[in-house]
């Protein structure tokens, strides 16, 4: 039963890929079926919520059904474009390349041992049994959202947080799963294959692969690929939104402006915090249309990426009608033992550093330093060619990745510790830095297809087929 | 790129011995392994950077071995520690940017099979029955045959009144079962409420049924008397005196 939960889930969401567009490539479409798939399923149960039915896998799978055949109706052209592209893989892949296999073979390793340990141990973090497992177990049982335990305060925190998380858990149980945890498998997979097609798109194999490589190694994300903790899934979405919508800025492709719309809906569905990420992208769409005046796009992506925010808003507000304190103290005004306690955690894990407990290093490796040399020899280059040549359009990625720093930072200065029954520094070392996930796809992203590394890995390409 | 287009290795007479009559050719396939060549001495030097850290799982056991056996053991003590200082200070800025990668490729990656193996074998204990999530659960949470004692002896139905949060938060042994989120996940369809807490969730402690002993604290809790000598450590009672049960005993339902 498990199995034809996956299959409906991978299908709808290729079916949903191929009504955007037909001209994703394989990677693409495999990355994207399951994100925007187990989106889906999601919406499914909150809709199955609203309706007041209660959920079954045979409810399920009826709805997934129908909605698979409502958006197949042109199902002979959608597997002609799919020969084709299967056809376009082989004659790629006839010279081989020895390197991008060598690299793919430590990825599979890699991914394989991960897997292994994912797949043993059951759910057992703390956040995981306090909250969302706990919630997930409970609404396949109970076949609703808003489930019992919220009359007596026994939900835990993620009670509030939107259902793709812990819904993701609940739509595997339903389908007799003993534990929901291929699911976080599947969103590493998802994470690692969009972040290789995108860089694909900007440079060559050996690159994309190398990078990807870097992406999974980060210790701390490979370590969250076998916890049932909801940071990683999230960088899964962010990762896809931020870099599709960037793609669609700079290179005016049609189909990343319907991909990274969706996905940032899904960011908002995940966590509502990170609205903090919808805003970065709004200001990057903005600085592009100010340009060319297409302010219709602007609203139009606005519009996607904020309902899901504003449906659960609502539905907290009007079904669930928890009594909460607010999160946030913004009365806090300048306060500057959490300034500098914020800033010290801050530059330990931007510049791979130890801060009390912590250790840039030994959590983010080489990401956010690579990052930073890559932008200095950067900063270098532009002094030489000129600031155009060497950013191009990258200035747009810089700009979102300093204003959603800005404001995940924010977000924490003003977080109410009372609330979050937790100190500034507790959170700085939990919290915030399984935050960084979020950030770690889009500065390796910059690292890998930058001016520098270009030339870089444009050198090393000619080497290696001695062109 | 555009050179290899207008000359095409055919083309060539100087390239004749790297060509074969497959199109696989010497030459791209000696620069690709070359490139393997210096990946492979990359990556395996920056695993060897931490190499020492290879020492530390088993310097930590004996470590934990010597301070739990009685005698005199400081000499090794000492020693063991001095070596896992000497190991975990080596903090050098390069060491340090690459030690999370030797942890995750010598302890997962390198590791996670012998681990699994080991902790099969270890709650197998001999015999050779699949593992459950029950087993998992038991061997990770240390408190988890609690929890299912809870379960095996209370109906569905039960509100499970639990021991104080300031009564057991620095005894790691008991770690969480005075949190009624914690606790709520292993005994679902029960629901429990920590002592003290009554006045939030007052629906919910008049509904109690059942009192949680842990260390002895919560027999004030209950609405009968227990003799001191008929006193478990650990134990849950129900809150009302059992309609059948002796006279000013109730010792039931304890756990080990």
């Amino acid at each position: 039963m498990l199995i034809v939960g996956i299959a409906l889930c991978y299908l709808l969401g290729c079916s949903v890929v191929m009504a955007v567009s037909r001209k994703f490539s394989l990677a693409e479409i495999t990355g994207c079926s399951f994100l925007i798939g187990m989106g889906l399923e999601t919406v499914f149960l909150f809709l199955l919520d609203i309706v007041q039915l209660h959920f079954t896998s045979f409810l399920l799978i009826s709805l997934n059904l129908v909605a698979i055949i409502v958006l197949n109706r042109k199902f002979p052209e959608t597997l002609k474009v799919f020969k084709e592209k299967f056809n376009d893989l082989k004659a790629s892949t006839s010279a081989i390349n020895y390197v991008a296999v060598f690299l793919f073979c430590i990825i599979a390793y890699l991914f394989y041992t991960i897997t292994i340990k994912n797949l043993f141990w059951p759910p057992a973090e703390g956040d995981s049994i306090t909250s969302f497992d706990k919630l997930a177990r409970v609404i396949a049982l109970e076949g609703k959202l808003k489930i019992s335990l919220f009359q007596y305060n026994l939900q835990g925190a993620a009670g509030v947080y939107p259902p793709l998380f812990h819904g993701s858990f609940s739509y595997v149980y339903l389908f007799g799963a003993e534990t929901p945890k291929i699911v976080i498998t599947l969103f590493f997979l998802s994470l690692l294959t969009l972040f290789y097609s995108f860089v694909k798109t900007y440079t060559n194999t050996v690159a994309a692969m190398l990078f990807t490589l870097v992406l999974m190694a980060t210790p701390e994300l490979y370590a969250h690929a076998a916890l049932a903790l909801g940071n990683m899934p999230t960088a899964a979405y962010i990762c896809p939104a931020v870099l599709a919508t960037y793609i669609w800025l700079d290179r005016n492709d049609e189909k990343y402006f319907r991909m990274g719309a969706i996905m940032m809906g899904f960011c908002v569905w995940i966590r509502s915090d990170a609205i903090a990420f919808v805003i970065a992208v709004l200001c990057m769409i903005l600085l592009k249309v100010w340009q060319t005046k297409d302010y219709k796009r602007l609203f139009i992506f606005a519009a996607i990426a904020i309902l899901p925010f504003v449906s659960w808003l609502l539905y907290v507000k009007l079904k669930i009608q928890l009594p909460q304190a607010s999160r946030f103290d913004l009365s806090i005004g300048y306060n500057t033992y959490r300034l500098s306690t914020m800033l010290n955690y801050t530059k330990a894990y931007l510049f791979a550093l130890p801060y009390r407990e912590v250790h840039g290093g030994q959590l983010y490796g080489i990401v956010f330093v690579s990052f930073f040399v890559a932008l200095l020899i950067n900063a270098a280059l532009a002094f030489k060619n000129g600031i155009k040549i060497v950013f191009g359009n990258q200035y747009l990625l810089l700009a979102f990745i300093l204003v959603a720093f800005g404001l995940y930072f924010t977000e924490f200065y003003v977080i109410n510790e009372n609330v979050q029954a937790s100190t500034i520094a507790s959170l700085m070392a939990s919290s915030f830095k399984r935050g960084m996930f979020y950030f770690i796809p889009i500065v390796l992203f910059y690292t890998a297809t930058c001016h520098s590394s270009k030339i870089l890995f444009g050198k090393l390409e000619k080497f290696r087929t001695g062109a | 790129m555009a050179r290899g287009k207008q000359h095409p290795p055919s083309d060539k007479p100087e390239k004749k011995p790297t060509a074969s009559s497959s199109g696989f050719s010497v030459g791209p396939f000696f620069r690709n392994f070359i490139i393997i060549f210096l990946l492979s001495v990359i990556f395996i030097g920056i695993y060897s950077l931490n190499d020492k850290r290879v020492e530390l799982p088993d310097l930590y056991n004996e470590l934990q071995t010597l301070k739990e056996r009685p005698g005199d053991h400081d000499e090794r003590i000492n020693e063991i520690e001095h070596r896992i200082n000497e190991i975990e200070t080596d903090t050098s800025f390069l060491k340090t940017l690459f030690v999370g990668y030797f942890d995750e490729i010598h302890f997962v990656a390198f590791g996670v099979q012998d681990q699994i193996d080991k902790v099969t074998a270890e709650i197998q204990n001999g015999s050779n029955t699949p593992l459950t999530r029950e087993d998992k659960l038991n061997y990770k949470v240390h408190t988890y045959r609690l929890l299912d004692f809870i379960n095996a002896n209370s109906p569905s139905n039960a509100v499970i009144l639990l021991p104080p949060t300031d009564s057991l938060i620095n005894d790691s042994r008991w770690n969480y079962v005075y949190d009624p989120g914690w606790v709520e996940y292993f005994i679902y369809p029960r629901l429990c409420i920590e002592t003290g807490h009554e006045k939030e969730n007052p629906e919910l402690a008049r509904r109690i049924t059942h009192v949680l002993i842990v260390n002895g604290i919560g027999y004030d809790k209950l609405k009968y008397e227990v003799p001191l000598d008929k006193r478990e450590k650990v134990c849950l009672l129900p809150i009302n005196k059992p309609v059948d049960a002796p006279e000013t005993t109730d010792t039931t339902q304890t756990s080990n």
